[in-house]
């Protein structure tokens, strides 16, 4: 470029550029960050609250025995904690009865495999009940619970449909064997036989574990129930909700390992052989922490007539907690919503200070640049030509700061996704929507520019007389 | 045009100026450089010699008197008209070489009449640099030697043709073999291409070369401006 004798207003910014290197490569990055941060707070905004709403699925109500119904609806749909309290399976029956149900659907949830949620459901389940609004849950391979197998046999109450999410991580195929913990063992990680690949070797029952040892969490009261082998029947097809990460096992499947314990408890049946059947269950055993319910609706409206009076009717029982979850997530995201604007606000304060970062950056550079400047005033340069060239700088650092920082948001948006999805369940499609890259961008370079005009104006009023004199 | 009828290169009448809340007056009563004319001005330091070629260039403005480059008062000149008529009509030396780092030797010649607005002109600035014996054109300017350095300055001084070059000590940080070549290439470039040359420097020993050397008097430098005003 030199020897071709070519030399225009931008050769003298970029090698401006070039020769404070370090201080342009500090400030483009501290651009980058902030441009980086603020997309990707609200792109994980909006795509996590659209996330939670799709996540309650197609019920009107959820009944729980939950101190409050938000809590109902973070523990009994977003699969929080264990429900601090079951509900007895007559009241289920009672509130079955007592309206218009398109379905009532129980659930018990108290057991994990591997940290993930192992939820006790009835058959129904699959057919009624809509994971997503738009998606009822579909099988990847297998059968869902309660269908006979192929060749004719029935179905047992120890089978087990897996979501996808957990099927993925442990790599479960049908025919696989799992054994249950009851409550959530601290140990996040797999229990030590916890899975018994298909026509491998089973336990013999209540022989080679002992009950109380291998398999208990002593912090937490947590153990497996090796009494009881679950055999994979299904795998379903993702729903991005989090019922992708739980495990769908027969209520009444559920209700014997309970039993078990009950009469282990007792000592009536001391860690001998798997005993409790269904013979065994007592009403207290038959217990349901949750009820997914949708009353029926008319043809084009999912919001049902009678709602308001069947949930006023159900509030009148102090025994159990009522919600709809729709309204419950719109509320929690109103708590959120706060905390959001305080990282946005935090984003835009980085931005900010990042804006300030550029100001120091070429204010730093003004004792340079003040040579340079008057310099370029003595070779006939306007005061208006040297402000465009200050101008034209901090611009460019805002656009490469910017552009870079679209990258690094599209990198970290794409690991957050990836991180919520394996850790939480939670589909969030990171969708960088143009207009806000746009603004964003935008505003980082009008910024560098804001941030550009002070030692510009400082350029602008440049004393050449007095910056030329003799230096050293 | 008769010779007789052109301008003079520079015309300074009854100047006077003084530095805000100083008493320090600089005065120069009068002074003309004819076209092509090559002039010293001596002075001790802190006489007001880089004062009084700031004055020339425009941009400092004086207390009284005029200054007229080529004809043209300029400091009836405003804003963009006057940095404009300073990048066509001036060409500047200093002491310190004063070129922009980061840019190659070439570069800095071109950033004149880009500066200026004037169509840059590469030939032109090879055949400057050549004369004054800068091979390597496209080295950056902080890889040459201080010598070096001085003849990219007074490339850069003489590449848009300039009617008048102002020199404030232009040998001051070159060793006395280095002062001699840049004294030897300002004053044939200027002469080649045209330029009148006012020179200012305290070195006596610049004397010789110059067939006209003026005092610029510190008596009347001292004179504060209320007083020598009658």
């Amino acid at each position: 470029m030199s020897t071709a004798g070519s030399i225009s207003d931008m050769t003298l910014v970029l090698r401006g550029m070039r020769t404070r290197g370090l201080s342009t490569i500090i400030t483009i990055l501290s651009v980058a960050l902030a441009v980086a941060l603020v997309l990707v707070l609200l792109t994980l905004r909006d795509s996590g609250k659209r996330t939670f709403e799709r996540g309650t699925g197609d019920m009107h109500l959820l009944v729980t025995a939950d101190a409050s119904p938000l809590t109902g609806v973070l523990n009994s749909i977003f699969f929080a904690s264990t429900p601090p309290r079951a509900l007895p399976h007559t009241k289920f029956q009672a509130i079955a009865e007592s309206a218009p149900w398109s379905y009532a659907l129980p659930l018990a949830f108290g057991d994990s495999w591997r940290s993930a949620p192992v939820v006790g459901v009835t058959a129904d389940l699959f057919a009624s009940f809509r994971p997503a609004p738009d998606a009822p849950f579909a099988l990847r391979t297998g059968r869902f619970l309660g269908v006979p197998e192929a060749n004719g046999a029935p179905a047992t109450n120890f089978e087990v449909v897996v979501g996808s999410a957990v099927a993925q991580r442990a790599n479960l195929r049908v025919g696989d064997t799992l054994f249950i913990t009851h409550g959530f063992s601290r140990s996040a990680g797999e229990i030590a036989g916890d899975l018994v690949r298909a026509g491998g070797r089973l336990p013999t029952p209540g022989g080679d574990h002992d009950h109380d040892h291998s398999g208990h969490d002593s912090g937490t009261g947590a153990h497996v129930h090796f009494d009881y082998g679950f055999r994979v029947v299904g795998i379903l097809e993702s729903t991005a909700t989090p019922h992708d990460r739980a495990l769908f096992i027969p209520l009444q499947g559920a209700w014997i390992m309970h039993a078990q314990d009950r009469l282990a408890k007792q000592n009536l049946q001391p860690q001998v052989g798997p005993v409790a059947t269904e013979q065994d269950l007592l009403e207290s055993d038959k217990l349901v922490t949750a009820i997914y319910a949708r009353l029926i609706t008319r043809e084009g409206s999912d919001v049902p007539a009678n709602l308001q009076a069947v949930f006023d009717q159900l509030r009148r029982d102090p025994t159990i907690t009522i919600s709809q979850p729709t309204q419950q997530i719109g509320q929690l995201f109103t708590i959120v919503d706060g905390v959001h604007r305080l990282f946005v606000a935090m984003a835009i304060v980085v931005m900010l200070s990042s804006g300030v970062g550029i100001l120091l950056a070429l204010y730093n550079s003004m004792h340079e640049r003040r040579r340079q400047v008057a310099i370029l005033r003595v070779l006939g340069a306007t005061k208006a030509r040297i402000l465009s060239l200050v101008l034209a700088e901090s611009a460019l650092l805002g656009i490469a700061g910017g552009a870079l920082g679209v990258v690094l948001a599209l990198g970290g948006a794409l690991l957050t996704s990836g991180l919520l999805r394996s850790r939480f369940g939670l589909v969030i499609a990171p969708q960088l929507d143009a207009r806000v890259i746009v603004i964003v961008v935008a505003s980082a370079v009008l910024l560098a520019c804001l941030a550009g005009l002070l030692p510009a104006l400082a350029a602008y009023r440049v004393s050449v007389a007095k910056h030329l004199r003799p230096v050293g | 045009m008769p010779p007789a009828l052109a301008p003079p290169a520079l015309l300074v009448r009854n100047l006077a100026f003084t530095y805000p809340a100083s008493s320090w007056t600089l005065r120069v009563p009068e002074l003309t450089l004819a076209p092509r004319e090559q002039l010293l001005m001596q002075a001790t330091s802190g006489a007001g010699k880089s004062t009084l070629l700031s004055l020339i260039a425009g941009l400092l403005e004086p207390a009284e008197g005029s200054i007229e480059v080529q004809g043209t008062r300029i400091h009836a000149l405003r804003g963009a008209a006057r940095d404009r008529f300073r990048g066509r009509t001036l060409g500047m030396v200093f002491q310190t070489h004063h070129l922009i780092s980061g840019l190659s030797a070439l570069e800095n010649v071109l950033a004149a009449p880009l500066m200026a607005s004037l169509p840059v002109s590469a030939a032109r600035a090879h055949e400057l640099l050549s004369q004054l014996g800068i091979v390597r054109v496209s080295a950056k300017i902080d890889d040459l030697s201080v010598g070096q350095q001085q003849r990219v300055a007074i490339a850069r001084a003489l590449v848009c043709n300039p009617a008048l070059v102002l020199a404030d000590e232009p040998t001051a940080s070159l060793d006395p073999a280095n002062a001699q070549a840049a004294m030897d290439l300002l004053q044939q470039s200027c002469q080649a291409a045209g330029a009148a040359l006012l020179c200012v420097s305290h070195d006596p020993a610049m004397a010789h070369r110059f067939a006209r050397v003026e005092p610029l008097a510190a008596d009347a430098a001292a004179q504060p401006l209320a007083g020598a005003t009658p």
